[in-house]
């Protein structure tokens, strides 16, 4: 009796989350198509057909905004931004993890603790000191100052994965390479970096995210247009005087392609990252 | 062994690098800025010692920063009715038998990856009067009437941009607690079936106590976030209109950037880290305390 | 231990260093530049190759934009002329150029003012002004008969500081209302000149699906237009006060509020206005569904180029309905970097920008000039701005409320608590809050 009451409310209950999920995934995906479909479109086709497909494909739109609006540039500056910060933080926080979990000094408790703090404080805090001071150094030119900047914030949570990895990873190999007279800069390099390749496959990608999509670092830091990053450079298309939406929409897609591809090959990396730190903590 | 991994030189050599980027990133400029917030200063002209003015002007006659912070308390709970809730609820459908699991988790989660930048402008778009998508979707069903100028109106553009920040995050929550589902041990739910649990009981007294740790997660993440939402309210709508959306951070960033009021900007940003440090160290103990033996 | 915190005193003492600007990395350009003096072989030498670094703020994305396409053509005429004289240019949009201001503080701050530069003028130059950071232009004005000529000096005052020219004011614009002839006269009704006509004049328009008018103040500062107009009629000395003696919380400020939220309550103003951008408030008078529109002359070419001779242009109506005064605003300029490596260069292109062809250039896009004698055919402009340039000349110039502000700081909060009280926040509580601001960032 209970079974099949059970079964039927089975049933009921199935349908309910198919429809929860379904409604969600519309929610999700139909922006998507309508940003899709209207960047091929004219002004008053977006108004006057917005949902169907375009009536000609207006490629332009792509040309106009990436080449005349330069958001090329700014998609090449935020590749320079992400790949620099990430090459540093991975060198940076692949040596101090190493210290802070194989190597015995008494401090690594009281450093790792230090490190973890910053994950505390959040970015706007030091952004204004940080301006003040590139300001009266007359840095003008920003782009060292970010990716070390980036860097910086990164490392936290880039030494807290790496040192959970390694403190999982049995030491026989480096032990074995010790007693063989190894050095320790070639136990790193030929052994614990390979070792750490799922973790730092992960930092990458997931900090590579996190420059990418900044704001507000650039915001404040940033002021010629060739310096501007691809997320300033969408900006352009939204302001006061701005009455072109289908540059917008055009302008917002060419910033989301990049980050979905990305997304989409390396997802199950991107949301280890963001566990590995909820669950561990 | 003990020499090479105890070899002075070669842990400075190791640590130095991420201690020196970080120390001179992150703690030196947090000083700074506390030092900062006692002046006043707009760049060019001399900088006034200014004690505790600064501080005294914002609790007592900054009007901007207190409808800020009701913003910001707002923000809180929108987070957690638009993002927690939802992701706790996908996170137990997820985790139940259905087909397609891990095409609905990509979906779901895809907006996570997208800029905050972007994500506003596509909500700007949903929301745009003229030839926004909500308002051509009530247009097409008919009920041009209620056409409106979402982000204009200043009772509920607050609203709008907190759906448009949840649309964003849910995912972000949603995989947390998924991590938190798939560690609870089978034998316990097959045990407490076997008892003849129905699928409410078994929420309530397996399920969500085992994703405390997790509720504690997103809980501070959503707390924290909101004292540092920026990014979606500055695209969707700089804080309009007058100020409907205005942050705290968006706050200092006025005062400083566009003010020149650099003193005074640190002063506010000081109150946001305290609140984060605050916060989450709050939280934390806060559930430290109810640690479930397992 | 030791160790590690003699490398973080050394790290800390390394910061420190910075931010007193020890250790100045200015780039330096052009590398070793040959000596000017000393070519005294008389023959005419190859024209030293330059590269000036030239700012201004225009949004780029907006076709209408008058200064982007005025200084676009400007470079391009110039660099063909003059093709030993490189100009990077960097144009920063955005904000009611807020964006653009603090990016040059900075760049002033750290000692890095392009060597052209347009700016903000008034309280906005006086600080770098103060620092030494501008340089002073009479003797160049004076050894340039070309230059002396156009340059007039009526229009020099938020220029001078200490008796010193420091900027080339860049336009005059007037602030008021744009008006639609042609729905006017299909209603029967005239232009409004007080608040009772405006309101009664808004009623039928709106009885007729019309917005009465067009404002869009999401960018804080137009309701200070009306509010001006409205402030100066009552009482028109409060612009010759000295900004330490100004006070805020007098009533008059106060009761110019409550006449401006006496024409909000109206409804004259279009819904939501404190959220509507101005380029939608302009699309909205452009297409014909506001009568009215109010904003300022920079807006002329954009709608000329939809109304042609349908549009008019008057001062914002006042209680007294006198239309003595019309806001008249020079907020911005040109100056030059006091510590420019290429000076000639930097002034001759100054200069370019002055020559008649080019002021000429510059109202046929709708622009006021700021300077004189310069031949404008009639033909050549159109019939809105050929109106305006003959009646301004009727009215006496007054500055928005803004510039009785000391500072920055105080100027943006004149401009936000005037938004306020369009809302329903209290007028007098609004303005006593305003006075406290202004002792305590004075």
């Amino acid at each position: 009796m209970q079974k099949a009451a059970g079964r039927k409310e089975n049933k009921v209950l199935d349908v309910a989350k198919y429809l929860i999920l379904g409604s969600y995934t519309i929610a999700i995906l139909f922006p998507l198509y309508f940003l899709v479909v209207s960047s091929l479109k004219n002004d008053n086709e977006i108004f006057l057909n917005p949902f169907g497909l375009p009536k000609n494909f207006l490629w332009e739109n792509y040309r106009e905004v990436f080449i005349n609006f330069k958001l090329f540039i700014n998609m090449l500056n935020s590749l320079y931004y992400a790949f620099f910060g990430v090459l540093l933080v991975v060198i940076v926080g692949v040596l101090a993890s190493y210290a802070i979990v194989r190597m015995r000094w008494k401090l690594s408790n009281k450093v790792f603790a230090l490190l973890m703090t910053g994950m505390l404080v959040p970015m706007h805090s030091v952004i204004l000191p940080l301006y003040l001071s590139v300001r009266r150094a007359g840095i003008t030119s920003p782009r060292i100052v970010l990716a070390l900047i980036f860097a910086a914030f990164a490392l936290p949570r880039t030494i807290f994965i790496l040192s959970g990895f390694l403190k999982d990873l049995p030491r026989t190999i480096e032990e074995a390479a010790v007693i063989d007279g190894a050095s320790l800069i070639r136990i790193v390099v030929s052994i614990v970096i390979p070792m750490l390749k799922p973790a730092i496959a992960t930092i990458c990608i997931f900090n590579f995210l996190t420059i990418w999509n900044d704001l507000l670092i650039g915001l404040v830091f940033i002021t010629k247009d060739i310096d501007k990053t691809l997320q300033l450079g969408i900006l352009k298309f939204k302001g006061d005087y701005v009455t072109m939406y289908n540059y917008v929409i055009t302008a917002i897609l060419i910033a989301i392609a990049p980050t979905i591809t990305v997304y989409l090959i390396f997802q199950k990396r991107i949301i280890s990252g963001i566990t590995a730190g909820a669950v561990k903590g | 062994m003990h020499k090479l991994y105890s070899n002075k030189m070669m842990i400075l050599a190791f640590i130095l690098p991420a201690l020196i980027l970080f120390v001179l990133f992150v703690p030196i400029p947090v000083a700074f800025l506390l030092g900062t917030s006692f002046l006043k200063w707009d760049l060019l002209s001399e900088i006034r010692f200014n004690g505790l003015g600064n501080y005294i002007y914002l609790f007592t006659k900054d009007t901007y920063f207190w409808g800020a912070v009701k913003n910001n308390l707002f923000w809180m709970v929108g987070n957690i009715a638009f993002s927690i809730i939802p992701a706790f609820v996908l996170a137990i459908i997820l985790n139940s038998k259905i087909k397609g699991r891990n095409f609905f988790r990509t979906v779901v989660f895809l907006p996570v990856a997208l800029s905050s930048t972007a994500v506003a402008m596509i909500w700007y778009f949903v929301y745009h009067h003229k030839i926004g998508i909500l308002n051509q979707i009530i247009r097409f069903l008919g009920f041009a009437n209620f056409e409106y100028a979402w982000l204009m109106d200043e009772r509920i553009a607050l609203l709008c941009v907190l759906i448009a920040v949840g649309w964003q995050w849910t995912g972000y929550y949603m995989v947390i607690f998924l991590s938190g589902l798939t560690v609870i041990p089978g034998e316990v739910i097959e045990s407490a079936e076997i008892d003849g649990a129905n699928r409410w009981q078994l929420l309530k007294s397996i399920t969500i106590p085992y994703l405390k740790p997790m509720f504690k997660i997103t809980a501070i993440l959503a707390i924290v976030s909101s004292f540092k939402g920026f990014d979606n309210v500055y695209v969707l709508t700089g804080g309009g209109p007058n100020r409907a959306t205005y942050l705290m951070a968006l706050h200092m960033y006025d005062m400083t950037f566009n003010r020149a009021m650099y003193g005074y900007g640190s002063s506010i940003a000081v109150i946001i880290t305290i609140l984060c440090v605050l916060t989450t160290l709050g939280i934390s103990k806060l559930f430290a305390r109810d640690s479930m033996e397992v | 231990m030791k160790k590690t915190l003699c490398f973080v005193v050394a790290a800390l003492l390394l910061f420190s260093l910075t931010l007193t600007g020890c250790g100045n990395e200015k780039a330096d350009p052009g590398g070793a530049e040959k000596p000017e003096v000393g070519e005294d072989t008389g023959q005419a030498e190859k024209p030293k190759e330059a590269t000036i670094s030239f700012w201004y703020t225009a949004n780029e994305a907006d076709p209408n934009d008058r200064d982007n396409n005025w200084q676009v053509e400007n470079i391009e005429l110039f660099t063909k002329a003059n093709p030993h004289i490189k100009i990077e240019k960097t144009v920063i949009g955005g904000a009611g150029g807020q964006n653009f201001r603090t990016k040059l503080v900075a760049e002033a701050a750290s000692g890095n003012l392009p060597d052209v530069f347009m700016t903000w003028t008034g309280d906005k130059l006086a600080p770098m002004v103060r620092m030494g950071a501008v340089m002073a232009l009479d003797d160049v004005i004076a050894g340039d008969p070309a230059l002396k000529e156009v340059v007039n000096t009526d229009n020099l005052g938020n220029c001078t500081f200490d008796s010193k020219v420091y900027a080339l004011p860049d336009a005059m614009d007037c602030l008021g209302v744009f008006y639609n002839k042609e729905l006017f006269e299909q209603y029967n009704l005239t232009p409004p000149k007080n608040i009772d006509d405006l309101i009664k004049v808004s009623k039928t328009f709106k009885e007729n699906d019309i917005i009465p008018v067009a404002l869009g103040n999401s960018v804080k500062w137009v309701t200070q237009i009306p509010y001006t107009y409205i402030l100066t009629d009552l009482e028109p000395a409060l612009f010759d006060t000295p900004k330490e003696e100004l006070d805020f919380s007098t009533q008059v400020f106060k009761d110019a509020g409550k006449q401006l939220k006496e024409i909000v309550d109206a409804g004259v103003f279009m819904d939501n206005f404190n959220g509507v951008a101005p380029a939608e408030s302009r699309a909205a008078f452009t297409e014909g569904k506001a009568a009215m529109h109010v904003q300022g002359t920079w807006q002329t070419r954009g709608v000329e180029k939809a109304l042609g001779d349908k549009a008019g242009f008057i001062p914002f109506p006042t209680k007294s309905g006198q239309a003595e005064y019309m806001l008249k605003v020079l907020p911005k300029g040109y100056a030059v970097s006091a510590e420019t490596k290429e000076k000639e260069a930097a002034l001759a292109f100054l200069k370019f920008m002055f020559t008649e062809e080019r002021q000429v250039a510059f109202a046929q896009n709708g622009v006021l000039l700021p300077t004189k004698n310069i031949n404008l055919d009639a033909e050549s402009i159109g019939p809105l701005y050929s109106e305006i340039v003959k009646t301004h000349g009727n009215y006496k110039g007054v500055e928005s409320v803004q510039t009785l502000a000391p500072n920055v700081a105080v100027s943006e909060e004149v401009k936000s608590v005037i938004q306020n009280i369009t809302t329903d926040a209290d007028i007098d509580e609004q303005f006593n809050m305003l006075q406290e601001f202004n002792k305590e960032n004075k």
